[in-house]
């Protein structure tokens, strides 16, 4: 092979890779400095798509009656087709002299557009404002390169990498053609000073490429490109955050891959109707709190969020609207570098039929929090270190089953909701904290909290409020409660129906708040009560239940009650001796808490995992 | 001449030391606890609080809350609220509000004070919010979702 064709396949080669790396790299960058932006705000301008401090520039342009800033739709569907036709021309290029000279004019031509287009829609922008705007602004005309004021803001536009790519390859080409010649006319086939220069050129190609691959890569276009409903597979690597995805489409990541939202906003948006997104660690996302920033943030309907690990944000995955969406397998920790309680792990308001599954949550404010939501699964997630590990407010018919919530300072809060379902939990070691409670109950309609393990808190059911309404039903159903220091804590206005639970080895097992127990409270349906461990009764007949009836009548609690220091006492002879006292003398016998018809002699059989 | 001076600048200052307004009550992250919902505060710029002559101060994790329990009392009140930009403590004279299903507040008030009529503008533009001028007006308006 001759140098002269060796030269210009080089050529054609890198100038290749130069149009393929511009699509990756902002062509156009905008600077605006004022007072009160003292990092500044930052707009770049991909070929397919805009990034950067869009939303702050949005509420900006607001002010002063200027279109939000979007990438121009005409402009961005041509775009791959025009880097379609110069990766083509550029490889065609060494073939022939007329197509070499095509490859450079178009090459140089693309950029040279782009240039002309962002100073119309510049222009456009600055001449379109509306008249109604808070803050009225003669028109002007910020300039594509150079610096422009307005009012106190300075921008600065200025071509970027991407733009230099393009012209790059221009010139790499046009120079590949001029040294063939040049050896054609010396009559030369034998190395020259071609050889250098071309080497020189290779080495101006290949720095963009070098500088690139250091920084975070573009996952925004490809998703932009996919076609709906297809699947894209993420390879490793770190990718550039804040993304935004459209269903139908799925993305599925490799190991190791990662996007970073660099600590602006929420890290990807999933919006749309059925999008999978699986595999990913998700991380840096923006820490406002009325921006609700995520590490995922969900609108639409039919997504499925797996198997992703979501670190370092505000909300691990904040889910606003739509319904038959699924949040499965995800290890969120949104405050683990900080030491501190953030956002909510998973964070549900206005939510439809879904389902939370399966996820390991720990740092967050609450594990996993229900705000306005209808029939909502929550099921077989584990939840540490929160604040809340299971909170539902305002919401109807959720279902929480087989959840692991411990070592937070409150297990289950239930607060202004309906029709909720407590199964299968395990519930224990809340036991720090002013509201250190394993399940807090608050102004619930119906409940059905049956086969739970709540074990070890300091005050294991709290239940203030429940049912809210007349005819509504709370039942506490085949639950253990047991290792509390106090087992229920039932305010005057609870009126549970408690049966078939064991409530054992708490240092008081249940204690009356406020007027005492509610007439309403129910210990047995008429035919089965409840094990009681400290129940000393009698099954003449076999039937497993008490002959005689079970009365708690716990002396201690009561002075504990008006007294809280009485508690360092528990258990010494002086307890003991009182506890004696009252059994033989009537005069020391307090009236009981609550009596028992149906004591179970045995435990009862549970469900809970 | 002198004397009598001091002494009236030292009984000035002590009077105006009783006079003076007591501050914001304390509130430590995730332990204190709500006034009216017993939920613990974790989110200090949502957190209000309220006082009335002779009583202890009272706390709230969510504007809504001191909405709703200020309505109860009978006697003046004294307010503090957390500014919506910089979270400072201020009080309730003067502060205006802002109001929008875009605020997910602990118990769904849905409510920000800010120390700035500009900038609580600015941020009901953002969240598609109403501004509510006074906390004469807060008290009277409506809970919102």
């Amino acid at each position: 092979m001759t140098t002269q064709r060796l030269t210009r396949l080089a050529a054609a080669l890198l100038a290749t890779t130069l149009v393929g790396l511009s699509t990756q790299l902002p062509l156009w960058s905008l600077t605006m400095e004022a007072p009160q932006y003292r990092k500044g705000l930052h707009l770049y301008a991909y070929g397919t798509h805009m990034t950067g401090d869009l939303r702050e520039l949005g509420i900006l342009n607001h002010y002063i009656g200027m279109p939000p800033i979007e990438a121009p739709v005409f402009e961005t569907q041509m775009f791959p087709i025009g880097i379609a036709v110069l990766v083509a021309l550029c490889l065609l290029s060494p073939a022939h002299k007329w197509l070499r000279r095509a490859a450079v004019l178009a090459t140089a031509a693309v950029p040279v557009t782009i240039l002309a287009d962002l100073q119309w829609r510049l222009y456009e922008f600055g001449h379109t404002l509306n008249p109604k705007a808070p803050i009225r602004l003669p028109a002007f005309t910020p300039l594509v390169i150079g610096e422009t004021h307005m009012g106190n803001f300075e921008s600065t536009g200025m071509v970027s990498w991407g733009f230099f790519c393009l012209v790059g390859a221009a010139l790499l080409l046009w120079l590949a053609g001029r040294l063939s010649r040049n050896q054609l006319r010396s009559g030369t086939r034998e190395p020259s000073a071609a050889a250098p220069l071309a080497a020189m050129l290779a080495l101006v190609a290949v720095w963009p490429a070098a500088h690139a691959s250091a920084q975070p890569l573009d996952l925004q276009s490809r998703i932009t490109a996919a076609p709906p409903g297809s699947t894209l597979a993420v390879t490793a690597g770190v990718y550039r955050g804040p993304v935004v995805i459209r269903g139908p489409l799925s993305v599925i990541a490799a190991a190791g891959a990662i996007i970073d939202g660099e600590g602006t906003g929420s890290v990807v948006t999933i919006e749309g109707d059925g999008v999978v997104f699986r595999g990913f660690t998700v991380r840096n996302s923006g820490r406002q709190v009325t921006d609700e920033a995520a590490g995922i943030k969900v609108t639409g309907n039919r997504h499925r969020i797996e198997n992703n690990r979501v670190e370092d944000v505000y909300f691990g995955i904040h889910i606003g609207g739509g319904s038959h969406s699924m949040v499965a397998d995800n290890v969120i920790t949104p405050g683990q570098d900080h030491g501190a309680r953030p956002g909510h792990g998973i964070s549900a308001w206005n939510l439809q039929d879904a389902q939370l599954l399966r996820n390991t949550i720990a740092d967050a404010r609450d594990g996993i929090y229900l705000s306005f939501t209808e029939r909502v699964i929550v099921a077989g997630n584990t939840v540490t270190k929160c604040r809340y590990g299971l909170h539902s407010m305002y919401s109807q018919s959720a279902r929480f089953e087989n959840n692991h919530a411990f070592a937070n300072l409150l297990g289950a809060a239930l607060m202004m909701s309906d029709r909720l379902v407590l199964r299968g939990n395990r519930i224990e070691q809340h036991r720090q904290g002013a509201a250190a409670y394993g399940v807090l109950l608050k102004d619930i309609g119906d409940l059905i909290a049956e086969d739970n393990q709540i074990l070890g808190n300091r005050v294991g059911v709290y239940a203030e409020g429940v049912p809210s309404n007349a005819g509504r039903i709370a039942t506490f159903k085949r639950n253990i409660i047991a290792g509390n220091e106090v087992g229920l804590a039932l305010q005057s206005n609870a009126a549970l129906t408690v049966t078939e639970n064991r409530i054992a080895d708490n240092l008081t097992d249940v204690r009356p708040l406020g007027n005492g127990l509610s007439p309403q409270m129910r210990w047995s349906d008429g035919t089965t009560g409840n094990s009681w461990g400290q129940y000393r009764g009698f099954d003449a007949n076999r039937d497993g239940v008490g002959d005689v009836p079970y009365r708690l009548e716990d002396s201690m609690d009561a002075l504990i009650r008006r007294n809280p220091l009485i508690q360092a006492f528990l258990y010494t002879p002086a307890h003991l001796a009182l506890e004696a006292a009252a059994r033989m003398f009537p005069l020391y016998r307090q009236r009981p808490v609550l009596v028992d018809d149906r004591p179970l002699m045995n435990v009862p059989a549970r469900g809970a995992r | 001449m002198v004397r009598f001076t001091i002494f009236l600048a030292a009984m000035t200052a002590v009077s105006a030391c009783h006079r003076a307004s007591p501050g914001p009550p304390e509130i430590v992250v995730d332990q204190t606890v709500c006034s009216r919902c017993g939920m613990l505060i974790s989110e200090p710029l949502y957190a209000a609080a309220y006082k009335t002559e002779g009583q202890a101060p009272r706390v709230f994790d969510d504007i809504g809350c001191l909405r709703a329990a200020a309505r109860g009392e009978n006697a003046p009140i004294l307010t503090w609220f957390h500014d919506g930009e910089d979270r400072a403590w201020i009080p309730g004279a003067g502060t205006v509000f802002v109001t929008s299903t875009g605020f997910h507040t602990p118990m769904g008030g849905g409510i920000i004070a800010f120390r700035d009529a500009a900038a609580a503008q600015r941020s009901a533009l953002e969240h598609q919010g109403q501004v509510i001028p006074s906390l004469v007006e807060l008290l009277k308006s409506e809970r919102g979702k």
